[in-house]
């Protein structure tokens, strides 16, 4: 039991330390057992030259830049909703950000270029009325940063909206008394709350777009903008160069590893709000000033421009096509069950895992602690999180290169590709539960002492009815990122085992467009069904408030 | 392992094992093996006769198939490999893992001499710019003219370190301007929209309307014939000739069924298998008695092939891709 004594309580910690030390393991593991096939590296003559250094630069610039402006549209875009919509508002930012997570990346550009590209809406528009049209410009940083806060300022409006909807009534009243005004409200009202959730929120951001591929060669206009992950995949792809993909691994594990470590300096926690019982938005006393309405203006616009247009663009192009012919395609079919089997599995395992790490945070960061093992917290996070930074390619390699000869690594694939999509949607979980939970602990840990309510029942009892609601999140969060994951399937996928995004890929790689358009819809509403019916059965019926 | 079997059950998953039957293990891409690909068609044609059981594994391309029997030694299951191109050869065959196929290449009907004693064609098709007759009504038909175009004129080409077309046409400009090379992607890259992951990417926003040409196969626009019967997708043929692209099978040094997979190979080049890779996986068949679809009739015909050997290519590869490289971003 914890008490005021300041020991720490070994029952607690040790379920979560061994789940984030498996987490980092892995992911470690993994270059590691890539790195002992090339028989050692030589780590600074690899790093060395300038396609290296040019490359990390540019991968560092953009991910910052994406992160930064993913945080700018994510924040307006919560106080827009805040201020101006009640609930509905609220599971509009929550749908988005579910479909932002599952969307395959050639999909969203495809989108993001009929709206912006050449081709798109705007050069149209611009051309009726004889106006100069976006041309090319789309392609280069641009066309990066857009693509990255299409796919990242609704997670982020979503966090920092729960963020400002758990802010308690009481607040805005006594502003609205005070009567502050807009930037009042957001120096004592807002900021304090939103301090709170913005590094993770920023880290689990910065990690997505400091990895990613695809998107940044197809919409950054050539080579010129090319992220150390496709330096990775060409060394360990076509050339077979194993000591070089661990040592540029260990790179972008290293440059990951330093911004979360300063990021957890912040305090972080990211909890999902109480929208339902707060009337927040609708007593903030600068709902009616013109500056506010001015700047909402704004971020809707923007967001119609860069995530609405872009989204509605792939439900029509998903619409064209022969939708109604995928439900008797059997390989569809099995897809389709195998992909749902994997999401729920990975959920309850994910969500599982991130209870036990939060459990050992919120024991470690407990007041009574007073700060002594804030640095083990700050690694517990680092470690949950690290999977991220790992490249697909090299995670796939080193597990093969692990399992090869212990068992049929064709027959592990399923339990592989479960894994993946587990440390995939840990860091996602682990921030969306641990606010709730370390609120519970301070709240509840003294009573459960006196009470002698522990293990079991005290789960059952005290922290389930509490962080039900963000239990449901993370177990949503969990279900719509494995359904959209292609990382380790694509190296293992066989007939006998694939999922719906590799199906998709599958298609598509022989000219099957259309029929690629269609899985598509289907993944997005796969994950809308997920997202909203986990949320519902997990969370309770207010889940999505 | 507890998980991973119930993993497997709640998936559904079950392997058949038709225990007196030698099992063939063919690794190759995904789409060779999907169903609408050749594999089934072929997989079926070779169990009437072998009495064997031919498994398909598509794995994500060739050189990911290449690499896991690579990774996996001697203690492959695979007894073929299908789809390495003649750029990879050089490489595959300095890691001594695969195997003579014995397999009579002289009858073969491909567009250049080819007699390796480890890898044998068994489809082929040249690189091309494929552009919409709706959109562009005179296309340039040489490199020169490409060069010239305008600077609005746009293409979307692959990068070289992710796909095979990409590095094709690395080694098609080679093949055309030599060392002169860096100085015609310097004129090049005011056209180029992007440089993209993978071919998918860059045909979609082909098709999209973003660019007016597009980096692909002579063969792109039989499938828009046959399967969607329509025929504005066009390839451009360029004065100076085009470049090969040959997918080729080999069997591998510890496979345990040498014979079977040599036979199997006889087999792929055959009349029978050949006849269904032009509508599965759209390309060229290598064998003169197959069937040609009529869409394979119209298509553009290269005056000249360009190809280097497998060693040129080998020798040169991470060389001609540090100089795209560097020309490409100043």
């Amino acid at each position: 039991m914890v008490g005021g004594d300041g020991r720490v309580n070994a029952a607690r910690l040790a379920p979560g330390i061994a789940a984030a030390a498996l987490a980092a393991a892995l992911a470690g593991g993994a270059i590691w057992a890539v790195a002992l096939e090339a028989g050692g590296i030589d780590l600074p003559a690899m790093l060395d030259g300038p396609y290296i250094r040019g490359v990390t630069l540019f991968t560092l610039k953009q991910a910052a830049l994406s992160t930064l402006l993913s945080l700018l549209l994510g924040l307006g875009a919560a106080r827009a909703v805040h201020r101006r919509t009640g609930p509905r508002g609220a599971r509009g930012l929550h749908l988005l950000a579910s479909l932002a997570l599952v969307m395959p990346t050639t999909v969203a550009a495809v989108g993001i270029v009929s709206v912006w590209g050449r081709a798109g809406w705007v050069a149209d528009a611009t051309s009726a009325l004889g106006l100069p049209g976006p041309g090319a410009a789309l392609y280069g940083l641009p066309g990066v940063l857009l693509a990255h806060v299409f796919f990242n300022a609704p997670l982020m409006a979503r966090i920092f909206h729960a963020a400002l909807a758990g802010i308690p009534d009481g607040r805005w009243r006594l502003a609205a008394q005070l009567g502050m005004g807009g930037r009042e409200v957001w120096r004592f009202v807002e900021w304090p709350a939103i301090r709170r959730v913005a590094p993770g929120a920023c880290g689990l951001v910065f990690l997505l777009c400091f990895t990613s591929f695809a998107l940044v060669l197809m919409l950054g206009g050539g080579p010129k903008a090319s992220t150390l992950e496709v330096a990775i995949y060409e060394a360990a792809r076509l050339d077979f160069d194993l000591g070089k993909a661990a040592a540029l691994s260990l790179l972008q594990l290293g440059l990951c590893g330093l911004v979360l470590l300063v990021l957890a300096r912040f305090p972080t926690e990211w909890a999902a709000g109480r929208g339902a019982a707060s009337l927040g938005g609708r007593i903030r006393p600068d709902r009616v000033e013109r500056g506010g309405r001015f700047a909402d203006a704004v971020v809707a616009l923007v967001a119609v421009g860069i995530v609405a247009a872009p989204l509605a663009a792939i439900i029509l192009d998903g619409l064209r096509t022969e939708l109604l012919t995928l439900p008797g395609d059997p390989v569809f079919r099995a897809a389709l069950m195998t992909s749902a089997a994997i999401a729920i599995t990975s959920a309850a395992i994910t969500c599982a895992l991130a209870w036990a790490i939060c459990e050992a945070r919120r024991t470690l960061v407990l007041p009574t602690r007073l700060g002594r093992y804030a640095g083990l917290a700050g690694l517990v996070d680092l470690a949950s999180a690290i999977y991220l930074a790992v490249p697909a390619i090299v995670f796939g390699l080193g597990a093969f290169l692990a399992l090869r000869g212990v068992a049929d690594t064709f027959a592990l694939a399923p339990f592989l590709v479960l894994s993946a999509n587990v440390l995939l949607s840990l860091p996602f979980a682990v921030r969306a539960l641990q606010g709730r939970l370390a609120e519970s602990g301070a709240r509840h840990d003294r009573l459960c002492a006196s009470l002698g309510i522990t293990g079991w029942a005290r789960l059952r009892l005290i922290e389930f009815p509490v962080a039900r609601r963000e239990l449901g999140f993370a177990a949503a969060l969990s279900a719509a990122l494995s359904v959209g994951d292609l990382g380790v399937i694509a190296l293992f996928g066989s007939d006998s085992f694939r999922t719906l995004p590799w199906l998709l890929y599958q298609r598509a790689g022989r000219y099957q467009s259309d029929e690629a358009a269609a899985i598509a819809l289907v993944l997005l509403t796969l994950s809308l069904v997920f997202f909203i019916g986990i949320e519902r059965l997990v969370g309770g019926r207010h889940a999505d408030r | 392992m507890k998980m991973a079997s119930l993993v497997a059950l709640t998936l559904g998953l079950c392997v058949p094992a038709l225990a007196d039957q030698p099992v063939l293990t063919i690794y190759t891409y995904d789409s060779f093996a999907s169903e609408w690909g050749p594999g089934p068609v072929i997989e079926k044609g070779f169990e009437e006769t072998c009495g064997c059981d031919v498994q398909f594994v598509g794995l994500d391309s060739s050189i990911g198939a290449f690499n896991r029997i690579r990774l996996e030694g001697a203690a492959t299951k695979a007894d073929v490999l299908l789809g390495l191109d003649v750029n990879l050869a050089g490489d595959a065959r300095d890691t001594g893992l695969f195997a003579p196929h014995d397999v009579d290449l002289g009858e073969l009907a491909v567009p250049v001499a080819w007699s390796d004693p480890l890898f044998a064609p068994f489809d082929w098709g040249h690189f091309a710019f494929v552009y919409d007759t709706r959109r562009m009504t005179a296309p340039p038909t040489s490199f020169e003219a490409l060069l010239a175009a305008p600077d609005d004129l746009k293409i979307v080409i692959q990068d070289p370190r992710s796909a095979t077309p990409g590095l094709g046409l690395l080694i098609w400009i080679r093949a055309v301007y030599g060392d002169e090379a860096p100085q015609v992607w310097r004129r090049l890259k005011p056209k180029i929209l992007t440089v993209t992951k993978g071919w998918w990417d860059s045909y979609s926003l082909f098709l999209e309307g973003e660019a007016d040409m597009v980096l692909s196969y002579t063969t792109s626009p039989a499938y828009h014939a046959v399967v969607e019967g329509e025929t504005f997708i066009k390839a451009a043929p360029f004065a100076e000739g085009h470049y090969l692209q040959m997918e080729l099978a080999a069997v591998t040094a510890f496979s345990a069924h040498p014979e079977l997979a040599r036979q199997f190979i006889d087999y792929l080049t055959g009349e029978a298998a050949q006849s269904v890779i032009p509508i599965t996986n759209w390309m060229f068949p290598v064998n003169r008695d197959a069937e040609l679809p009529d869409a394979f009739g119209i298509l553009v015909k290269p005056e000249r092939t360009l190809a280097f050997s497998a060693d040129e290519a080998q020798a040169n590869r991470k060389a001609w891709i540090a100089e795209w490289l560097a020309v490409m971003g100043e």
